[in-house]
């Protein structure tokens, strides 16, 4: 079982209400009032188990406006896990009766009855799937391309299975028995939805013999590796994100570049990719490699003490997470690159709809165009 | 007031999306102060009894005029808050009030490094500051505790230092000029942009360290030093604590002044080490040594500040060091991020398993005494917390004299956290023999005022009558300082009787 509100009740003990979260939130920054801090939030889940405060829409748009980036953790001193308590109180919150955002009911509904977050009708993953034709039809090994890629971008999705096809990597796809992961769910505190949805995906996964997933959707890796093992312990499966895969081709040989990219660039590293699963190293690798990139960090805002993109509440708080993509843009704006690459289709959409100059790729694009196998797009929404 | 009409006049003057009177943000805003929301456990007749009545975003100078002009007219409260990292009850709206946030107020107005200054807002980030200031070989030097997250309006209202006062100077030191909002809503600049003055009065200094009781700060003018560009750092061992304590005034008394120089307890060194990598710790209980001594040189070269380092060394190899270890620039940063933030993350040191050995206490005393005191200081306070069954970790800016206790206790309830208050009167009565102060960097605020006038004696009349003449309505963060009055929740006798 996810782990509870009561469960945190100690490490509120140990927060000192020192602040260092407060400066780096990226809710806080547009909404300025304390309570829209990772400290505000948690001094309220404190008042809340204390019985001081009474779970209210109030309280709820106060926790659910977190971005979700987990910079808050990172910043502790006393390394308490933050964005997990803010998580907890808002599924307390649901149990005491208080609903989630109402923009996000249609997509929980989506979730449950057709079975992704938009509700587009499944069977595009089977045209999607037909379209990439994965080597196997039974591996190990599966791709989980994620409701986001799969429905909103399905040309990137395409992208991903030429990548690894070109490179000989053995995987099979689920076609339209992939569903949501269940995190969207898990963000917003509905733990019991998303433990069914767990449940059934885990299930499927040890009916196949599924011994390694890889995905192209941060927030996919993150559910299917560490929700899932908070949920049913440990599960014998490796997840990664396919940038991890691709950098390990790199170093194989298998997965060859030949065609120079003559960019300035520079990586926005996705939350639920390197804050909450710490991987920073294999996307730079990957595009270090390419020849003719010019790369370099994000000025200060790199790696661990990356801005955030402000998708995860795109949903139920839109004014919010536009204004966070705004400041994310605007920090990497401050290097002057020609284009920003992430690896995230959360981020993608975010920083392509706050930018101007600058242009936004996903890392599978360049892989590509690097490749020689796809030519490189223009990078603005088109 | 009723809520409304607070909410339709405050928005008038701020704009509706920078007020509030939502319970859930106004309790956020009392529930900060850490030792109020322990002392709310165990004394629930405090409980929602300091909730700001409405929380204001200010934007400029105009509007803060507005607010005082409205709040006089209303006897309303104001409490002016930066980045809220103040440590003695500074924030906690004892009377209610409005809270006056100025985080937005936060631009650079003007670096001038030829004449050696610079013109900021008040809600300007410290570091945000020093990193503007760096191209230009510049900074700002007072480096509190909190350094990553607070802003130059709270540092001037409480008169904050840091590791580096000892050579570098406290705020005060720096601060050439400000703009102040009165309580009656006059403007009023004082100092200037020169380095030096001798015209008047300096009232600049009465308002720096006043923590928002005198007035709201709305520009200041500080005074920037070159940046020395070469650091080391060395720690170095002793069996006691008493061989640290000596070793350091004995450094000083050499004539040698170090960038910092951090005396580490046992305690202390056992929550530094729980933070450090293996290869950073500092000399321990297995290395047969108590205490440490964590000593910074700085200067234009590394020859420079390895020369200073070396006769610093000389210096204490007369008092038995047993062990000590040089780091390079990387792990110096590294070590030194883990001293400031010790004093917070040391409460985890209470947390389970832990939790039947001991609990890590809020209160972080402050004392400062002569640095050749320091040894005695030690003694005098070690028995004190005998008396009162309490624990107690030194760590602090021995350089200057400044030590933070943090006090532990095996039990945590209403009777020890009693016992705690009272350790700390006798120790403010003791330090203060010593030729001491209550608070040498974080403040009186709430929860120091009632010992102020063991310190300050008859002083402390002319510092409430100059309180009076300024803000007579006593609407600028009223219940903080003595100034005006002393509160019910400061005083432990009102916590807790014996015979309970």
């Amino acid at each position: 079982m996810v782990k509870i509100l009561e469960d945190s009740k100690s490490e509120m003990i140990v927060c000192n209400l020192a602040g260092y979260c407060t400066v780096e939130c990226p809710s806080r920054n547009i909404l300025n009032f304390s309570s829209y801090s990772a400290r505000g939030r948690l001094v309220l889940c404190e008042l809340l188990l204390r019985g001081r405060i009474e779970p209210t829409i109030e309280l709820r748009d106060r926790l659910q406006t977190c971005t979700t980036c987990r910079r808050c953790n990172e910043t502790c001193p006393s390394d308490i896990e933050q964005y997990e308590m803010i998580e907890r109180a808002r599924a307390y919150l649901i149990e005491k009766g208080v609903p989630p955002p109402e923009q996000f009911i249609p997509a929980s509904e989506n979730i449950m009855k057709r079975d992704n977050v938009l509700g587009i009708d499944q069977s595009q993953r089977n045209d999607l799937m037909k379209a990439i034709n994965p080597p196997s039809d039974k591996s190990d090994t599966l791709l989980w391309m994620g409701c986001m890629f799969s429905f909103r971008y399905p040309e990137i999705a395409k992208t991903v299975g030429t990548i690894l096809n070109t490179a000989g990597y053995d995987y099979m796809m689920l076609g339209d028995e992939e569903t949501c992961c269940g995190d969207p769910l898990k963000m917003i505190g509905m733990y019991p939805e998303f433990e069914e949805i767990a449940k059934r995906n885990f299930e499927l996964f040890k009916d196949l013999g599924i011994k390694r997933i890889i995905s192209p959707c941060p927030m996919c890796t993150k559910a299917l590796k560490d929700s899932y093992e908070e949920s049913f312990g440990e599960t014998g499966i490796e997840v990664q994100h396919v940038v991890q895969v691709y950098d390990q081709l790199l170093q194989e040989g298998k997965l060859k570049y030949k065609t120079e990219l003559p960019i300035s660039v520079t990586y926005f590293d996705p939350c639920h990719l390197g804050r909450h699963m710490k991987v920073y190293d294999p996307p730079r690798n990957v595009l270090r490699a390419v020849p003719g990139l010019k790369y370099a960090d994000i000025p200060t805002y790199n790696r661990e003490n990356n801005w955030c993109c402000g998708g995860a509440i795109r949903i139920g708080y839109v004014d919010t997470s536009v204004s966070v993509s705004e400041d994310a843009m605007a920090k990497i704006e401050k290097g002057g690159f020609e284009a920003v690459i992430t690896a995230c289709p959360q981020c993608y959409p975010s920083l392509q709809f706050a930018t101007f100059d600058t242009k936004v790729y996903d890392i599978n694009e360049i892989v590509a165009a690097a490749m020689g196998i796809k030519e490189l797009g223009s990078g603005f929404v088109e | 007031m009723e809520k409304d009409e607070l909410y339709n006049n405050l928005s008038e003057i701020f704009g509706p999306e920078n007020v509030t009177v939502t319970f859930e943000d106004l309790i956020a805003y009392e529930g900060d102060d850490n030792r109020l929301r322990v002392l709310q456990v165990y004394l629930p007749e405090y409980q929602e009894k300091f909730l700001p009545n409405a929380v204001v975003l200010a934007e400029n100078k105009e509007q803060i005029v507005e607010l005082v002009n409205f709040a006089n007219k209303n006897n309303i409260p104001l409490i002016p808050r930066a980045g809220a990292s103040s440590l003695h009850g500074q924030l906690v709206p004892i009377k209610n009030g409005i809270i006056v946030d100025i985080t937005k107020m936060n631009k650079i107005l003007e670096i001038n490094n030829k004449a050696r200054y610079v013109i900021v807002q008040p809600g300007v980030l410290y570091k945000e500051l020093n990193k503007e200031l760096e191209p230009y070989g510049y900074w700002f030097p007072p480096d509190p505790g909190s350094s990553d997250i607070c802003r130059i309006g709270g540092m001037v209202g409480n008169n904050a230092s840091g590791v580096r006062a000892c050579k570098y100077g406290v705020t005060a030191d720096f601060v050439l000029g400000l703009e102040v909002v009165l309580p009656n809503g006059k403007v009023i600049r004082t100092g200037g942009k020169t380095l030096k003055s001798s015209s008047g009065l300096n009232l600049k200094h009465l308002f720096v360290g006043s923590e928002g009781t005198l007035g709201i700060i709305t520009e200041i003018i500080l005074r920037i030093d070159p940046k020395p560009s070469q650091e080391i750092s060395i720690v170095i061992g002793f069996q006691s604590l008493e061989d640290a304590c000596t070793a350091a005034s004995e450094i000083m008394g050499a004539g040698l002044i170090p960038a910092s120089m951090e005396l580490v307890g046992p305690m202390a060194t056992m929550a530094l080490n729980a933070l450090l990598p293996e290869e950073l710790k500092l000399p321990e209980k297995t290395d047969n040594v108590t205490s440490n001594l964590l000593i910074r040189t700085d200067g234009d070269s590394e020859r420079n500040a390895k020369e200073d380092m070396d006769r610093i060394i000389n210096v204490v190899d007369k008092f038995n060091p047993v062990k000590n270890k040089s780091y390079t620039q990387e792990e110096s940063d590294l070590v030194w991020k883990v001293r400031e933030d010790s004093t917070v993350a040391g409460r985890r040191m209470g947390t389970p398993p832990r939790e039947h050995y001991m609990t890590g206490s809020d209160v972080i005393g402050d004392f400062g005494v002569p640095i050749d005191q320091v040894p005695e200081f030690v003694k005098g306070t070690t028995e004190i917390c005998k008396k009162y069954r309490l624990l107690l970790s030194y760590i602090g800016h021995i350089s200057d004299g400044n030590i933070h206790l943090g006090f532990a206790y095996r039990r945590p309830d209403k009777r020890s956290a009693r016992n705690e208050a009272l350790a700390e009167r006798e120790m403010a009565e003791f330090v203060v023999k010593l030729g001491g102060t209550i608070s040498a960097e974080h403040g009186a605020g709430l929860w120091m005022s009632h010992l102020l006038s063991i310190e300050h004696g008859e002083s402390l009349e002319l510092m409430k009558a100059i309180k009076n003449l300024i803000d007579p309505n006593d609407i600028m963060n009223p219940g903080k300082m003595a100034l005006d009055f002393i509160p019910d929740i400061v005083d432990p006798l009102n916590w807790y009787k014996e015979e309970e």
